[in-house]
């Protein structure tokens, strides 16, 4: 008895440290709690392009311009950020900004042209103490032509391209890859420690980041800008979407995002709860290696896309989360063409013919790596399994492995075997990414365009929008591009995604963006 | 004992490095060329060639173990490619947190299983210790990831008793006992099995410990039936079950919590291992197999040298 | 997984001194309500997963979409259909061959093994024994439900992987226990007269030890079972056993978990499949533990 009494003690003894220490962190007060889809692997906001590593970010950095991710109109326009006003150069290789006055970083850095200057030297300049490839790489790989940068005053700042590129503003509003870090950080946590402290200029300011569990941000009151509402804010990452809205209903989090499939329709019938459904520019994609293989074949392709049932998977397999795919392009997205039918007709037995065309009459075998934590459209391994169910009708064989986020990247920038895809959700807050999967010169592992898609019509209609004159123009240009993808059945697009989000009803104020990147900071808590 | 003890410790080293072994054989039979992921797979032969050498790949496996040893022995676990963050840093930090959990189901064990466990073996052959007994054949067959559901389910969603999961509350806590709210669900699924288990294995020793004359002696001393049952038949029967509940709590550790911290987002070793899983980081999984396996093996000397120390009779073996 | 000194006093002789009369082994079976229990539920499984192709009314892969999540005892669905509109019952009939086969081929594959090993072990003694043994307690020094894991990632998903994986967490277990039964047979007289007869050790281990040893080890890999059954499941449960579409209990669960509110039927009925399939191994193995070992009886 002895025994059991004393490890019983010890037990209890450890539990109840624990839980002091625990219950001491809890403040109470205005704190928003967010249940979000996945925790960032570090707090670098440059080195990827990554939703769940921008999302987390959000709150805490500033771009030179930015989008306003609250605005409820049909496109988030862009708007100033820490850079009040900005001009082209003439020959479209000069980009100057006006910068905003008397903002401070979180650590107390003054903002200025030095400032901006030293974050773009570490993306642009090898030669610069703090380079870091992997930014660099990012930022030069989305931005083509991205040369460097100049200071030309204290508040005046300059970026130097090698080529005109249209697109420039629309990209650095759209990704938080350009958003700066405060110098004195770098300076104080060295060039690794960066990951690991996120100092820039945002509403909120870090607090606590405890990897997988928490962030736990406060509001910066000096923001430059609208402060927020509340005093707190904690983003709780929860990976299943089941336990997320588990915990939504349990009134553990103030807002969910991505509801399951099946919850939304129960959660928005409970009158404790407001669910929101708003288009994102993300298409739900398989994209298959077509350097070699079955699917460099067109008419495989093709019969591919035929056998797949879009309306049936949207409207009854996803509930009315999604709509039937007619394009690359999501909806939200500023080159989103409405005038275009469902992509492909369902036409199993059509497929069947044409398949029996190739040197695959009775079929083949491939398998889609998926990694549905990273796709914003709901249902994702529903969607997949019906997509097999489809393609079995038509003696393909379709297997699906799950991966998570971090390693899909580096599946997703390689090489790929001959019966090798990976699914997306297409697009992005801009329709810079977009465009880059299917240009010839960028085939994997070189470039984005991952399944070595090659058209050199596309090519030169790509080619020719990087020197347009306008955005307008830019965008008319990949709308012709897209329909030649189009005829091509250049990959495999299956829905269109409307974004199932969650908030109890005391959460006011707050309506989701059309977009990846979601910012609920603004949102106000009535009790 | 002198003798017990450092033949045990010794039998250590094979142990940790045959278990490391493994390991390591795990490592290279892992798909995926390193190579591949740091050159991509179109890079000439002669820079492959170059980068092996340079990593040493092209050594004998024995050699790469041995050095690969080293790394280990050093605190070089190498580095979780989706968390970029050194292996060894998080698998401490989530030990504990494991620790935790273990410690709420491994308390409802112990409490629930000797519990039963000595009412059955009082009450042998009536229709308590039936119902015990097919109760703890229930208990054994429940699978703890579906169990949990349903505990969410119906205490949670339904009820709104208990948090849902995680470890902590971020909305206002409930009651100032806010984490051990969030362990009840999670103890008591993870401690179920373990208590079967226990309560079968309690129940054998007392029963066999009843047989003996003693306690009849001791009756007929005048000794009321709850002390001769309480202070010396469990007494002698606790040798067995300190060495049964030592094993499940191991067990429950380095492993059988893995469902059950899934199920309840429980930030520990297991919701790591499944992380690690899903996303292919086999730096970060075979870490943490790695570290359980030096836990496990270490635990398990602990309780023989309990189980030594508790049961003389072995001593003179 | 129960560690096997559980069941370690596994007497040999109890089988040998019972009468040969079929009609007072029935009577026995009376006495042991739960090998009946556990022999009934185990069947109907078994019978099950082998009619199901006959029995099962719909194909477990093809869904129909528009019937999806139908509740239990809607027409045409008797247990209700899944979230790609797949019939439930059929699931849980083809979904049975898997989850029977995860709990009973790696247990067989490793009993062989170890009965093999263990015989050679215990029945030689020296050298061989004290390599055999002590790399077994090397692999038994691991946490064998993390092994298995670890192992099946390393291979990759599947049926066969997920088995093997088990399998090789299941040798060390199985080798000691039939270790420990040789350990004592090789004591008894019908031994030692089988010696003095002039048989060889490949002959005593063949003909003497082996079909003696084996009732008490099919016992102790029964009572394994349950446990083999509900982890081997809860691999699939995690994603890397059984992949979609093929029906697999652990999986259906995980399907159905996004929806237990709204359809409970989708995630409970696998799962109480694997509770019941799991106790009937439990009572079938406590009860012929019993049999064989009454001393040991619970």
């Amino acid at each position: 008895m002895r025994y059991l009494a004393m490890g019983l003690t010890v037990l209890l003894g450890v539990a109840a440290i624990v839980a002091t220490t625990a219950i001491a962190q809890t403040r109470t007060g205005g704190t928003l709690v967010v249940a979000t889809t996945n925790d960032t692997p570090d707090l670098d906001i440059q080195k990827y392009i990554s939703s769940s590593q921008h999302n987390a970010l959000l709150p805490l950095f500033n771009g030179l311009v930015e989008k306003d991710w609250t605005a409820d109109e049909a496109f988030h326009p862009i708007v100033p950020g820490l850079a009040t006003s900005w001009s082209v150069s003439k020959d479209g290789k000069t980009y100057t900004f006006k910068l905003r006055k008397g903002v401070e970083f979180h650590d107390g850095t003054p903002f200025n042209a030095e400032a901006a200057h030293f974050n773009f030297q570490r993306m642009t300049n090898k030669k610069h103490e703090y380079y870091d490839p992997q930014a660099g790489n990012t930022a030069t790989g989305v931005l083509k032509g991205l040369k460097g940068s100049k200071v030309v005053d204290k508040y005046t700042f300059q970026l130097e391209l090698s080529q005109p590129n249209a697109g420039l503003i629309e990209a650095m509003a759209s990704l938080p890859n350009y958003y700066l870090h405060s110098p004195g950080a770098f300076k104080k946590y060295g060039k690794d420690g960066i990951g690991q402290h996120a100092v820039g200029t945002g509403p909120f300011k870090l607090v606590e980041w405890v990897r997988g569990q928490r962030t736990v941000m406060e509001r910066n009151d000096k923001y430059w800008g609208k402060k927020p509402s509340v005093e707190r804010m904690v983003y709780r990452p929860i990976i299943e979407p089941a336990a997320r809205a588990a915990a939504l209903r349990a009134g553990e989090v103030h807002i969910a995002w991505d509801l399951p499939v099946d919850q939304v329709e129960s959660i928005k019938k409970d009158p404790r709860f407001n669910v929101y459904l708003r288009g994102i520019p993300a298409t739900k994609v398989i994209e298959c290696w077509q350097a070699s293989g079955p699917f460099s074949d067109v008419r495989v392709r093709k019969a591919v896309n035929m056998a797949i049932d879009r309306k049936t998977l949207a409207e009854v397999i996803l509930k009315g989360t999604a709509i039937p795919a007619t394009q690359l392009y999501g909806i939200g997205s500023a080159s989103y063409d409405k005038t275009l039918p469902i992509f492909e007709k369902f036409d199993p037995e059509g497929a069947k013919k044409l398949l029996a065309q190739t040197k695959y009459p009775d079929g083949f075998n491939f398998f889609i790596i998926t990694s549905p934590e990273n796709e914003p459209v709901a249902g994702a391994l529903l969607a997949y399994e019906f997509v097999q169910a489809n393609l079995r009708k038509i003696g393909v064989k379709m297997d699906i492995r799950v991966r998570d986020n971090a390693v899909f990247g580096e599946t997703y920038m390689r090489a790929k075997a001959d019966d090798e895809c990976v699914t997306f959700d297409r697009g992005y807050d801009t329709d810079f990414i977009l465009d880059m999967g299917y240009y010839g010169g960028q085939c994997a592992p070189n470039g984005l365009n991952n399944q070595c898609y090659k058209n050199a019509k596309v090519d030169a209609l790509m080619e020719k929008a990087y020197t347009a004159s306008s955005i307008e123009q830019w965008r008319d240009l990949h709308r012709q591009a897209q329909k030649l993808i189009i005829d091509d059945s250049g990959s495999f697009p299956l829905v269109h995604g409307l974004r199932p989000m969650g908030a109890l009803v005391e959460v006011k104020n707050w309506l989701p963006a059309k977009a990846w990147l979601q910012f609920p900071g603004y949102a106000r808590l009535d009790k | 004992m002198v003798a017990f003890l450092i033949r045990r410790i010794l039998f250590l080293v094979p142990v940790l490095l045959g278990g490391s072994a493994i390991v390591f054989t795990l490592i290279q039979l892992a798909p995926g060329d390193p190579i591949d992921v740091l050159l991509g797979v179109y890079s000439s032969p002669e820079s492959r060639q170059a980068l092996r050498e340079a990593y040493g790949l092209n050594d004998p496996p024995y050699v790469q173990y041995f050095r690969w040893l080293g790394h280990i022995l050093q605190g070089d676990w190498g580095i979780s490619i989706q968390q970029r963050v050194p292996v060894l840093t998080l698998v401490m930090e989530k030990f504990w947190i494991t620790l935790l959990l273990t410690g709420a189901a491994g308390s409802f064990a112990i409490i629930v299983g000797v519990g039963a466990g000595i009412v059955s073996a009082v009450k042998h052959n009536t229709w308590i210790d039936r119902v015990i007994l097919v109760v703890s054949v229930f208990a054994l067959s429940m699978p703890s990831y579906w169990l949990g559901l349903l505990f969410i389910f119906v205490f949670s969603v339904q009820l709104g008793w208990l948090p849902t999961g995680g470890i902590r509350s971020f909305i206002e806590p409930k009651s100032t006992l806010d984490v051990i709210e969030h362990m009840i669900m999670p103890g008591i699924v993870a401690g179920l099995t373990p208590a079967a288990i226990i309560a079968r294995v309690a129940r054998a020793a007392m029963l066999e410990v009843m047989r003996l004359d003693f306690l009849t002696a001791l009756r007929a001393k005048g000794l009321s039936e709850g002390a001769v049952i309480l202070r010396h038949a469990l007494r002698n029967a606790m040798p067995s079950i300190v060495n049964m509940t030592g094993l499940q709590i191991g067990y429950l550790i380095l492993g059988g919590a893995l469902f059950v911290e899934i199920i309840f987002s429980w930030p520990g070793l297991g919701l790591e291992i499944y992380k690690s899983v899903v996303g292919r980081d086999m730096p970060m999984m075979l870490g943490l197999v790695l570290f359980s396996t030096f836990v496990f093996v270490i635990l398990n000397l602990l309780v023989d040298i309990c189980y030594r120390i508790m049961n003389p009779r072995i001593q003179s073996e | 997984m129960a560690a096997p000194s559980d069941i370690v006093s596994t007497s040999p002789g109890s089988t040998q001194g019972e009468s040969n009369d079929p009609w007072r082994r029935l009577r026995v079976l009376k006495n042991h309500k739960s090998i009946v229990a556990g022999a009934i539920i185990v069947s109907l499984v078994v019978l099950a997963a082998l009619l199901a192709p006959v029995l099962s009314p719909y194909d477990p892969i093809e869904g129909h979409p528009i019937d999806r999540l139908k509740g239990i005892g809607t027409p045409g669905y008797l247990l209700g259909a899944d979230q790609q509109g797949r019939d439930m019952l059929s699931r849980l009939m083809w979904g049975a061959r898997s989850s029977l086969a995860i709990a009973v081929v790696p247990l067989a594959v490793a009993g062989l093994i170890g009965l093999v090993l263990g015989s050679v072990a215990g029945y030689s003694g020296r050298i061989v024994e004290t390599l055999i043994m002590r790399g077994m307690d090397i692999v038994f020094g691991l946490p064998p439900i993390l092994l298995a894991i670890a192992v099946a990632a390393t291979l990759g998903p599947g049926l066969v992987n997920l088995m093997i994986s088990l399998t090789i967490v299941l040798i060390p277990p199985m080798t000691r226990v039939t270790y420990q039964v040789v350990v004592i047979l090789k004591e008894q007289t019908f031994i030692e007269a089988a010696r003095a007869s002039g048989a060889s050790s490949f002959q005593i281990i063949f003909n003497q030890i082996l079909p003696n040893s084996v009732a008490p080890v099919i016992a102790y890999a029964t009572s394994l079972a349950g446990a083999i059954l509900v982890f081997g499941a809860g691999i699939s449960f995690i994603g890397l056993g059984i992949q979609p579409p093929e029906a697999d209990w652990g999986r259906m669960i995980n399907d159905g978990r996004s929806m237990l509110d709204l359809k409970p039927h989708v995630s409970t009925l696998p799962g109480l499949a694997i509770f019941v399939l799991a106790a009937g191994f439990n009572f079938l193995g406590d009860g012929l533990r019993d049999l064989l070992d009454p001393r040991m009886r619970l």
